[in-house]
């Protein structure tokens, strides 16, 4: 995929056709910049380091559950990856609670409730309260806790908590391709 | 990530060499800690710190979200005009956050009032360095905010300091896009050329009667028909004519202690005070008007200098 995205900022635009109301110029560039901020907000496969605990089978639940979440509270389906991102890029940093939750599911589902948190935060209008996230957990989490953790994630983040999102790569080619404005909204709804 | 002792040397964890004057505009003043000028002791260069103020309520609402959405915006944008975080460091408490920028002397402020003295006013070619400068920068943050199409809405029609907002958010519509912005660069645009706020309200109703006053009334306005009958607005506003080319004359030598200002300088100025949002002229448009391809040539401002 990375390859291919390199190839289509090699191929040079041969015309200045306003795309949308963006030139096409303009397109490349965004994606070039997207490109290169990409690379500071790296991560690895977590799942296949030594320590952990966590496999394919938890991530695909606790993914399914911040989804769930996000559809009944009526939040954008975007936090949800965007949470999910913070998710895995914190599990590969050697924070303490990065290590414990490799090992404790229970922290990993702090983490989950927490990355949710932060996404809210940044990417809605209204952001939940930490109770509210507690109570989301059943009551297994306090919001100290949460709270406590939201400021662990942040420095082992560097506070990098806007990338670029697959979402936004896809936006953004979608206007480099010169289909209808109704087949454009059917492909970003598909995606 | 590096701890704050790095500046260290006393028990206030950084060294304060000398107090910077506050930030001018700011979008969300709850935000603004201080600000600290300080000497980084592992390569010695002058750089501001600025400390995260965080509210009482800490305890209860974590990390404040404004500041976790500034430095998130700032850390993703990299322009030579936009002031950049090179890092975030931390204290021994949570509350002890702190952002490393570059270190500026002075705002636009501060500039205005200082130049070659207070009340010259700038060179032609200075206006027009400064104004690119600004207009990339924001073409910067629109393509990148364009990211960001959704959140905050609701909160944003109070975040524009006053004398810098753009009509249709004092008649409270929410929903807009970088045209506020480019309002905003508008009304700068005249406050360089006369080194005062153009638009100096006392109260949202004032502010839109000095709008309504130096531009007209909008009466046959589109845009502003549909919004007021969307309102059901009653109010009738007394019809005024613009008053721009007198405000801001043209091909004149500085009777009033105004910047030269080229007829293509003043079509920028309107087009970006335009009070259509609809018809305003976008960041990169304004960047490709012929006030910048025509004209004299830009120069660096001499309090650069």
């Amino acid at each position: 995929f990375y390859e291919m995205k390199q190839a289509m900022m090699n191929a040079h635009p041969q015309d200045n056709e306003t795309v949308g109301s963006m030139i096409q110029e303009d397109l490349y560039s965004v994606l070039a910049a997207m490109l290169r901020q990409e690379e500071e907000y790296e991560c690895h496969d977590y799942l296949e380091f030594d320590d952990t605990k966590i496999d394919e089978t938890c991530r695909t639940k606790m993914t399914e559950w911040v989804f769930q979440v996000v559809d009944c509270t009526r939040l954008q389906r975007e936090t949800a990856s965007v949470s999910m991102s913070y998710l895995d890029r914190f599990m590969c940093t050697s924070s303490p609670t990065a290590k414990k939750a490799r090992l404790d599911r229970k922290e990993y589902q702090l983490v989950v409730l927490t990355t949710l948190y932060i996404a809210t935060k940044i990417f809605e209008p209204f952001a939940m309260d930490a109770s509210l996230v507690s109570k989301l957990s059943r009551g297994v989490h306090s919001e100290e806790e949460i709270i406590a953790l939201e400021y662990e994630i942040l420095v082992a983040l560097q506070w990098k908590v806007n990338g670029p999102t697959p979402l936004q790569f896809v936006n953004y080619l979608l206007e480099l391709l010169s289909t209808s404005c109704q087949d454009k909204a059917l492909l970003y709804e598909h995606s | 990530m590096p701890k704050a002792d790095r500046w260290s040397s006393d028990e206030e964890e950084i060294v304060l060499l000398s107090l910077l004057p506050k930030p001018i505009s700011h979008l969300d003043e709850g935000t603004y800690g201080v600000v600290w000028k300080a000497r980084d002791n592992a390569t010695q260069e002058i750089v501001a710190i600025k400390q995260i103020k965080f509210d009482s309520d800490m305890t209860k609402e974590g990390f404040p979200i404004s500041a976790l959405r500034e430095i998130g915006v700032l850390l993703s944008l990299s322009h030579e005009s936009i002031v950049s975080v090179r890092e975030m460091v931390v204290g021994s408490t949570p509350d002890k956050v702190f952002m490393v920028m570059d270190c500026f002397e002075m705002d636009l402020q501060a500039a205005m009032k200082k130049g070659p003295g207070a009340s010259t006013p700038f060179a032609q070619s200075e206006v027009k360095y400064m104004m690119r400068q600004i207009l990339s920068a924001m073409a910067h943050v629109t393509s990148i905010a364009r990211k960001y199409e959704h959140p905050a809405r609701n909160m944003t029609q109070m975040v524009v300091t006053l004398w810098y907002r753009a009509p249709e958010l004092l008649f409270s519509e929410s929903c807009y896009g970088p045209e506020i912005d480019t309002w905003s660069i508008g009304c700068i645009f005249g406050e360089l050329l006369i080194k005062e706020a153009i638009l100096k309200g006392t109260g949202e109703l004032d502010q839109i009667q000095k709008i309504f006053k130096l531009l007209g009334t909008p009466t046959d306005d589109e845009y502003w028909e549909q919004l007021w009958s969307k309102q059901g607005s009653t109010f009738k506003w007394k019809n005024n004519d613009s008053d721009l080319a007198r405000t801001f004359a043209v091909n004149s030598f500085s009777a009033t202690g105004q910047s030269y200002l080229s007829p293509d300088g003043f079509d920028l100025l309107s087009r970006l005070l335009s009070l259509n949002p609809k018809k305003r002229i976008t960041a990169e448009d304004a960047l490709r008007h012929s006030y910048f391809s025509c004209g004299v040539t830009e120069q660096v401002p001499m309090f650069y200098v």
